[in-house]
């Protein structure tokens, strides 16, 4: 079963490279970041890049694969605890939809999540949904927002991100 | 990003105190200081544990109005107080007119005129730790200078004044019963093998310190396995403890040294090796054995922080201080 998921996996990406056009992209991003913990919700600032060299675009669609490495700052106090600042990085699948000025993506998100520098790692799954304006032929303004679930707490990003790259 | 400022602003008020130090908590602090003097054989007579907690205690105080109860056991003699007094002594148990003589040797409990031995045993500490309701924004600390069992940590005291026996506590009974309480709790052990304390998964780091990783964190062999695990693990893994904070003086497997010459102040043998660290971290000064009252931000995690920069690198390849906090670091002052 694996073997074929690996097989179709390579004929899919054969196909899109054939009828479809090679449209790498990066994202800067930066905003808000929300960690929730037993009913209360620590604010903080996180900031990041994200990279696809894994991108196929077909007419108004592309379908990426991104690496996203953001980093989340500690948070404002709450009753007289603080979360701690930690880094984060992921991989994600997922697509999105341009025409001249809009634009609104979904990905699904997997990674590590390192509460440096106390040491420990966990895991995370990220959802995101993002519109945007399209401002220029490579350049996009985009609101992302993300909700991760993570082996430490759950959190939600409010972010603006700067997309450049890809192609309409 | 200046626009975030006040969102975030905006957000913080939105739920409940967004005070750094929330107003009206109530801080209670038991200490625990067992020098086995009854070792006969069973372990050792330790010389520092006394003024490890005397000096805390002190240090302590200066956040204010505290709830105290202190368990000393010095020289084969059990006391319990609510307002212990301590003095300098010399090497002789001698009292000095003042803490930063250069004869200066520790700090023994000086029981009031009439007190009687309390014959506490650590059963009783643990009924009254039960006894404590807290709330929400409450802080609870219990302090513990003295050995651990080897291999389980389990903290040991001697049963009775006139016995060589021990009691033990292990470390499920010790969390247990904190994880009762409300409110916040904090738990430094300067003992041996106090490392079993931080729970050993891929979300801390409780490993030892190893001539191989010559950094803070895991790095090299142990990280990518960290990773590996967490992304594959079937488990799902969580912080265990609510509310609980753990500041211990070794990693796992590791022994703990009641003193230290790290070359950093004139009476540094006189304290044990973490908690000289500590008290330092907290703002003690070491040069004049003095509790100074400070206005400096404070929290588990960056008296973490200190301990860990200045300790003698020797030293942290033998006895590695760690921290659990689960993500959550908690603000003291």
């Amino acid at each position: 079963m694996k073997r074929f998921a690996i097989l179709l996996l390579f004929v899919l990406i054969i196909v899109f490279s054939l009828h479809s056009s090679y449209s790498p992209w990066v994202s800067f991003t930066t905003g808000m970041d929300t960690v929730f913990y037993e009913s209360k919700a620590w604010p903080s600032l996180s900031y990041g890049i994200e990279v696809s060299m894994v991108s196929f675009t077909f007419g108004r669609w592309t379908v990426s694969a991104p690496v996203r490495l953001e980093s989340v700052t500690a948070s404002l106090p709450k009753n007289g605890t603080i979360t701690m600042e930690h880094n984060k990085i992921k991989c994600g699948l997922g697509g999105e939809y341009r025409n001249r000025l809009l634009y609104l993506s979904s990905f699904f998100y997997l990674g590590v999540v390192d509460y440096s520098p106390v040491g420990g790692v966990g895991r995370e799954v990220s959802i995101s949904v993002t519109p945007g304006l399209q401002l220029e032929e490579h350049f996009a303004l985009l609101f992302p927002l993300t909700y991760n679930i993570s082996s430490y707490y759950p959190s939600f990003n409010l972010q603006v991100a700067i997309k450049m790259g890809g192609k309409v | 990003m200046k626009i975030f400022i006040p969102i975030l602003l905006i957000l913080s008020l939105i739920s409940c105190s967004n005070e750094v130090v929330p107003t009206g908590r109530e801080i209670y602090l038991v200490t625990i200081a067992d020098d086995f003097y009854n070792y006969n054989g069973n372990g050792r007579k330790l010389e520092n544990v006394v003024t490890d907690q005397a000096a805390l205690y002190m240090q302590i105080q200066t956040l204010g109005d505290i709830h105290v109860m202190s368990y000393i056991s010095q020289n084969g003699k059990r006391y319990t107080s609510s307002s212990p007094i301590y003095v300098p002594v010399d090497k002789n148990n001698v009292e000095l007119d003042g803490n930063d003589s250069e004869d200066f040797n520790g700090f023994l409990y000086r029981p009031k005129e009439g007190e009687e031995e309390s014959a506490w045993t650590i059963y009783e500490v643990m009924d009254y730790i039960g006894t404590l309701v807290l709330g929400e924004d409450d802080l609870f600390i219990l302090s513990f200078s003295g050995h651990g069992e080897k291999d389980n940590g389990a903290l040991m005291t001697n049963a009775s004044s006139s016995s060589p026996q021990w009691d033990s506590l292990s470390p499920e009974d010790l969390l247990a019963r904190l994880e009762t309480m409300g409110g916040k709790k904090l738990l430094i052990l300067d003992s041996c093998y106090s490392g079993v304390y931080v729970p050993s998964s891929p979300l801390f780091s409780s490993d030892v310190f190893s001539t191989m990783e010559k950094e803070d964190r895991w790095i090299g062999k142990s990280y990518p396995n960290a990773i590996k695990d967490a992304l594959f693990s079937r488990e799902k893994e969580k912080y265990p403890y609510s509310d609980i904070w753990i500041l211990s003086s070794t990693g796992r497997g590791q022994e703990a040294s009641d003193s230290l010459e790290g070359g950093d102040g004139p009476f540094q043998l006189c304290y044990g090796a973490f908690t000289y660290y500590l008290l330092k971290a907290m703002g003690y000064d070491t040069d004049r054995n003095e509790a100074v009252k400070k206005d400096t931000q404070l929290s588990v995690y960056s008296i973490y922080s200190y301990v860990r920069k200045h300790f003698p690198i020797y030293e942290t390849q033998i006895q590695t201080p760690r921290v659990s906090n689960g993500g959550l670091d908690l603000r003291i002052r």
